[in-house]
């Protein structure tokens, strides 16, 4: 029991690196996103196996999914970075053991106030984006969904 | 016997497992011919000269040589049963076929003329009947047959046999000894043998060898 | 449910992740029975424990491949703990567990120290439990794992009837003039090549349930070596694809769905077993 204790501790932590959870800091807003509204990838469609694998896919060979649309259902996340004060925001697909819990960042496609214009923590949504890589300056990069839009 | 032929001669033969020394600088002889039985209590190495003999344990000193043009592959062992081997998921055929093994043959099946030889094997031992069987349904008796047919798949001209009735019922046992005078008697086989059964060596053993009086 | 499957199996990955199952459960079922007869069974737990810390050490190293670094180490100990034999100086069971227990640690101790990786849980996770690790396999691990897998079912063919002497009666193998130390140095490399293939497939944790439930399954039904041996290839295969096929459709971790598979199959034949002897 105590080893399962130990995975919950670091997979809190782990989860919240591995998201790569990204600010609201906008950039400019793109016209056509809405006018190919068709869904490349429908993550929320799949078990959660499935979604651990594709995302994995995402992180490790990225550039084949820049651009592609993909909509997901988790657990809405958040958590600022503490050095540049940056927030970031998060879909989160858990799983039992929460060690193997998968989630990408995204980037909301109307500037929103936090908190007032966020769901609550651990609340479920439904997100629709077009994928993107982020490369930061150590040249260690996350995927994350811009302009991404809620569901009800 | 006018004439003894040397099939095999140990000189100053050690034996033994790790430091530990079990048949200590020994001398004998077997002859063309011999039905010799080796007695003696439990523990004397009894069973490690047999190893020996068969070429499972390597001498620590001392030569064991083969004479009169005798190869290892024209000695068979029948060695003690082991506990996998109880439980063992093989047929009869299989088993007395894997006897061929040690003739490097790398091919995934077995040619006619040994198919043939197995089963002349099976029928020397009386359990041609068994060829199909699942070998860890026999009874014992049965069980210690078919090794025996695949020492004869091996062999030609000596058998080593280490206590082929331990465990057996009286009947069984005495099927075995039916079986091993015959192979002596009409195959001509030289045949040495590790027993408990007095008796029996006294019956039936042309020579007999009593490890609890060599000097160790 | 079947438009959900074709779905699903439009990924490459998922695709890679079938053939490689599929491979690597022929494999490990082929030598299951002659670890079990030659009661081995635990070693080949004890060598996944050495993969998992061969692996750690990889991570460490940073290279591009990990099996460069886990096949070698598994290999080396693999004959170490049985080519080793009488004149080890710590014996059997003893020097399994220390070996097994021993990397156990140093793997999680130097995944937690130097890993790379954010999600040091979901790694360890992976690796020990198989969670996903056939579903994430790169494009060189894909070929590796099937090149692996097509030399030790050559191999296997190749020195059947050999295997089969020395796992019934190495003594009298030896007598017939077999080169017994040569072939157990063989079925040792084996061994710790299916170990190291099987990891991807269920997880360090659960490569030995891989390797030993067809073969008891087999055996509880087959009589003869060749049909427990087939079998058991059989057997392996259906339950690893139907492991992986629910573990995607039901979001199940695919290593403990396909280990789950396998015990029901061993308890059907269990079940058909004592049913029939009873009537015998």
């Amino acid at each position: 029991m105590r080893k399962i204790n130990l995975y919950k501790i670091f997979s809190r932590i782990a989860v919240i690196v591995v998201l790569c959870i990204f600010s609201l800091a906008n950039k400019s807003i793109a016209a056509d996103s809405t006018s190919a509204n068709r869904i490349n990838i429908d993550l929320s469609r799949m078990s959660a196996t499935m979604v651990y694998s594709m995302v994995f896919q995402m992180v490790t060979e990225p550039q084949k999914f820049i651009g592609k649309r993909i909509k997901m259902k988790g657990a809405f996340s958040s958590y600022q970075d503490e050095e540049t004060g940056r927030r970031f925001f998060g879909c989160v697909i858990k799983d039992a053991l929460a060690c193997c819990s998968q989630g990408l960042a995204f980037e909301a496609f109307k500037p929103r106030k936090y908190p007032k214009d966020f769901p609550r923590e651990g609340s479920p949504i439904t997100i629709i984006g077009r994928f993107d890589y982020e490369k930061e300056d150590d040249g260690i990069g996350f995927p994350i969904i811009r302009n991404a839009i809620f569901i009800e | 016997m006018s004439e003894t032929k040397n099939l095999i001669k140990c000189s100053q033969l050690t034996l033994g497992y790790g430091s530990k020394n079990i048949v200590n600088s020994f001398n004998y002889e077997i002859n063309a011919g011999d039905y010799l039985c080796i007695i003696g209590r439990n523990g004397c190495g009894k069973t490690t000269f047999l190893r020996g003999l068969a070429g499972v344990l390597r001498p620590k000193a001392g030569k064991i040589e083969l004479r009169d043009n005798l190869q290892r592959k024209q000695i068979g062992y029948l060695p003690q049963i082991t506990v996998t081997q109880k439980d063992f998921p093989a047929s009869v055929e299989e088993i007395v076929l894997s006897a061929f093994q040690g003739k490097s043959l790398l091919l995934p099946f077995y040619g006619r003329a040994l198919r043939e030889r197995a089963n002349e094997c099976l029928a020397l031992t009386r359990t041609e009947n068994l060829r199909k069987a699942c070998f860890r349904e026999l009874s014992g008796g049965q069980k210690q047959r078919v090794l025996l047919a695949r020492a004869l798949c091996a062999a030609e001209r000596m058998l080593l046999l280490d206590e082929p009735v331990t465990g057996l019922d009286p009947e069984s046992s005495q099927n075995m000894y039916n079986i091993i005078k015959e192979l002596h008697e009409q195959k001509k086989m030289t045949i040495v043998m590790v027993t408990h059964d007095v008796e029996a060596s006294a019956k039936y053993a042309t020579r007999l060898l009593n490890f609890n009086e060599i000097e160790q | 449910m079947l438009d959900q499957l074709l779905f699903y199996l439009d990924f490459p990955f998922v695709r890679y992740a079938i053939i490689v199952g599929t491979l690597i459960s022929l494999c490990s079922s082929l030598l299951g029975v002659t670890l079990v007869l030659k009661r081995y069974s635990y070693i080949g737990d004890g060598l996944s424990h050495v993969a998992f810390g061969a692996l750690a050490i990889a991570a460490v190293l940073k290279v591009t491949n990990n099996m460069f670094i886990i096949l070698p180490i598994t290999v080396a100990v693999a004959v170490l703990l049985l080519c080793g034999g009488k004149d080890a100086q710590i014996k059997g069971d003893a020097a399994i567990a220390m070996v097994s227990a021993g990397s156990l640690a140093i793997g999680y101790l130097l995944m937690n120290i130097f890993s790379a990786s954010g999600n040091v849980a979901g790694d360890v996770c992976t690796t020990l439990f198989g969670s996903m690790s056939i579903l994430t396999l790169k494009p060189t691990d894909v070929y590796l794992c099937v090149a692996l897998s097509i030399v030790v079912l050559i191999t296997f063919v190749l020195f059947y009837h050999k295997i089969f002497a020395i796992t019934f009666d190495e003594n009298f193998a030896r007598a017939t003039g077999v080169n017994v130390n040569l072939f157990n140095l063989l079925i040792a490399i084996i061994i710790a090549v299916i170990i190291v293939l099987a990891m991807n497939l269920v997880g360090a944790l659960l490569v030995s349930a891989l390797v030993v439930f067809p073969a008891l399954s087999a055996m509880r039904v087959f009589k003869s070596f060749f049909t427990v041996t087939i079998a058991a290839a059989v057997i392996s295969v259906v339950c690893s694809l139907t492991g992986i096929l629910v573990a995607i459709l039901a979001g199940t971790p695919v290593g403990s769905t396909i280990v789950a598979m396998d015990i029901v199959v061993f308890l059907v034949c269990y079940i058909t077993s004592a049913i029939r002897n009873k009537k015998a």
